[in-house]
Parts: structure tokens; sequence; C-alpha cells
């Protein structure tokens, strides 16, 4: 009986480890694949405002900075940071464009392949590929307003940085309302998109750099 | 050609010198370096890192915790985490996460002994060493087979900078400024506006600017 019990819990425990509070497991996940990739094709522009908070758990500390991001199919980014600090990465293509202050640097991921992962998560998560990312599991969650993209990295590359990142997405048109970078010391770096533009004019002027 | 040889031999000599060498033992006050002693709370900087001609950039928080650690947390821009290290009391230190790629003891050593030279951890309250040259004091403490000197002003009230020292060669500089680039003073009771530091046996060099956040 006792072990009955203790199997139970055990059972209990991870079921909950499956779920996100407020969500459940979506039913039908074919399905809600091909929605979200009909839908993120209709996508092919978005421009908004981000806040960043970088949450160091055991130093109980909140770093907190903001921009504004451009995105523009199939793969331009511009993510410019405002404050506190001023850094602009445009990512187009393969290269990747920083400006930090008056010093520039230009890397093509061709040549490095973690950060070809992370310029492919970038432009996966906001263009709604995620689930064809080698580099990930991933399963799906919902809500009413919502839906919660788990990914898990399976690779060695990613898995050092992040332990899964789950990325929230509007169910009313599959736009990302933000991106939640979970690390394994329980540290987090949250993007939340604000003020978002969907399928607006964005000038080539934007992804441009010199 | 002889006298150009000599000459090249007498450069070569004068270069392998020590250069503390010159500083001339004086009976100042030990406890003077007491006053500079910089205060973190929770203080976010934006850090440029120049190692053998590569440019890193990033945000450094240094926090003082309740139990008065101190954590020095190393980021990129984007959230990605360098470093997160611990330096605690009578020279404590632990490494709470390094990037793969970083975590190399020479590399670890380095940012250690950088952030013990700039928040002058481990070192007593009276310096172990007192000399003069040149009209300024310096002030040092044995950091293992090291000194971590630090240089002031003839008045004890401005300190010009710190160094870390084999018995030989300068290894490591760092310089503090309070706010608009001024001198660090006497007294300052708050964290540096920036920092400079710059390693001598190898191209590596770090500065730090205050952000408000």
């Amino acid at each position: 009986m006792r072990n009955l019990f203790l199997l139970f819990i055990m059972i209990s425990g991870l079921a909950a480890n499956a779920q996100y509070k407020g969500y459940k497991a979506v039913a039908d996940i074919n399905a809600f694949k091909a929605s979200f990739t009909a839908a993120s094709k209709k996508i092919t522009s978005i421009k908004s405002d981000f806040v960043q908070e970088k949450t160091l758990s055991l130093l109980s500390e909140k770093i907190v900075s903001r921009g504004k991001f451009w995105f523009r199919k199939e793969n331009l980014v511009r993510m410019e940071y405002q404050h506190p600090f001023s850094y602009l990465m445009i990512i187009n293509g393969n290269n990747v464009y920083i400006k930090d202050g008056q010093k520039e640097n230009k890397v093509s991921t061709k040549s490095n392949k973690l950060f070809q992962k992370i310029n492919r998560l970038t432009v996966d998560c906001v263009q709604g590929t995620v689930f064809s990312n080698p580099d990930f599991t991933v399963k799906a969650f919902e809500n009413g307003q919502q839906y919660l993209v788990e990914m898990i990295p399976v690779g060695k590359g990613l898995s050092e940085f992040f332990s899964r990142i789950l990325v929230t997405v509007d169910r009313k048109d599959f736009s990302v309302a933000n991106i939640n970078m979970m690390e394994q010391g329980g540290d987090n770096t949250l993007i939340i998109f604000q003020q978002k533009e969907i399928n607006v004019s964005i000038a080539d002027a934007v992804f441009a750099h010199k | 050609m002889r006298s150009l040889l000599i000459s090249s031999l007498t450069l070569l000599l004068a270069g392998c010198g020590s250069a503390y060498k010159s500083l001339q033992p004086s009976a100042g006050d030990p406890f003077c370096i007491q006053a500079f002693r910089p205060a973190f709370t929770a203080e976010l900087y934006k850090a440029r890192v120049e190692v053998v001609g590569k440019n890193l950039s990033g945000l450094l928080l240094i926090k003082t915790m309740e139990d008065s650690t101190r954590r020095v947390v190393f980021s990129t821009e984007t959230g990605v985490k360098f470093f997160d290290f611990e330096f605690g009391q009578q020279g404590v230190f632990r490494k709470h996460f390094v990037m793969k790629r970083l975590n190399k003891k020479m590399v670890v050593d380095a940012l250690r002994n950088d952030f013990d030279l700039v928040m002058m951890n481990g070192i007593g309250e009276e310096a172990g060493q007192v000399a003069r040259r040149e009209g300024n004091w310096y002030y040092g403490y044995e950091r293992g087979k090291k000194i971590a000197w630090y240089q002031t002003d003839a008045n004890c009230s401005e300190l010009l900078h710190a160094e870390l020292g084999s018995k030989r060669k300068k290894l490591v500089e760092a310089k503090l400024f309070s706010a608009a680039a001024g001198p660090w003073r006497k007294g300052t009771v708050l964290a540096p506006d920036s920092v400079f530091i710059q390693h001598h046996n190898f191209n590596f060099n770090i500065s730090l600017k205050k952000l408000d956040r």
C-alpha cells in the first residue's frame, strides 16, 4: 500500500513537471504545428519594442534593458539595445554585424557552429519555424490566449547555456509575445516584445551596415 | 659597431632590471590604503575586453551579498553568461559558472587576480611594505608569490593606480576613476565610475564603465 502511494506521488510529480501553470498540453500537436507554420508563413515582418530581463536568481538581481526589434523575412533581424546601454546587432543571412559604441565587428556564422545555432534559434523563434529546428526537442502547451512552446536543447553546444527555452505565442496572430531562456543554475533571460506591428513595411536600410 | 653592441646590451640589461628596484623603503602610514577601498552594492558596468587582438563586450555586475561576499557576473548584452565568480573574506574564491571556452586555469586566475586587485580583496589592513619613488608612495601587500602594490600621491589623498607585480616585473595595472573620470580620492565610499585593467605580460585589457540602471 505504501509503495503504491509512493508510486502515485512519483507519477504525480512527473506529470506536474511536464506542465506549466495555467497551460495544458496541446492535444493535437500535428494540427498545432500545421496552424503555427501556416500562420507564421503569413508573417513577413515584425517591428517591435522589447524589454529584456535577466534574472540572477541566487543574487536576487534583475538586469533590465530595453530597445527596438525589427524582423523581415527570410532572415533579417535588427536588435537595437537603447537603455541602459547602446548595442546594435544585425543578422543578415549568415552574417552578424555588431556595433558596440565605436567598435564594429562582423562575424560569419559559417565559421562558428555555436553562433550558427544561436542565429538560427533567433530567426526560428520569430519566424515560427521552431518545430523544424534539429537542435531542440519541442513540445507545445496552450491556454485561452496563448501557446507555450517548450524547446529543450539536444546537443552539447546550446545546452551549456540553456536548459530550455520557452517561447510564448499569441493565439490571435501566432506572433511571439516573449522568449524565456532558462539556464541550468536557475537564472533566466526573458525578452518581452511590446507594441508589435506585424507585416509593416521595413526599409532595407534598417538591416544595412557598413 | 662596438658602441652599438654595447648600447644594445645596456638597453637589454636595463630592460631586465626590476621594476621595483628603485623603490625606497620608507616609514609611511601602512594603513593609508584603507581609505581607498571601493564600496560596491550592486553596480552594473558595460564591459569591454580586448584579448590577443579580439574584442568582447558585455555587462558586468558586481554585487555585495548579505554575508559580505561579492559576486562578479559577466554576461553578453543578450544575456548569455560568461562567468559568475564569488569573492569571499580572506581571499576565498569560488567559481559558480564559467563558460567552457573560458574555463582554463590561466584565464580564471588572471580574472580572479584582476578583480581581487580592483576590489582590494584578500589584503590585510596594514601594508607589509611601504616605499617611496619620485614623490609618490607605494603600499605593498603580499599575495602568494606576488605583491599587490597601491600607489598614492605624496599626501595619501589620491590613489594613482594599483598594480600586481612579481618580484621583478609589473604584471597588471588597474586604475579606478570616480564620476567624470575624476581621480580616486581618499574616503570615496562609492563604487568606481570606471575601471581600466591592463596586463603587461600578455595582450589582455578590460575597461568598465558604470551604467545608470
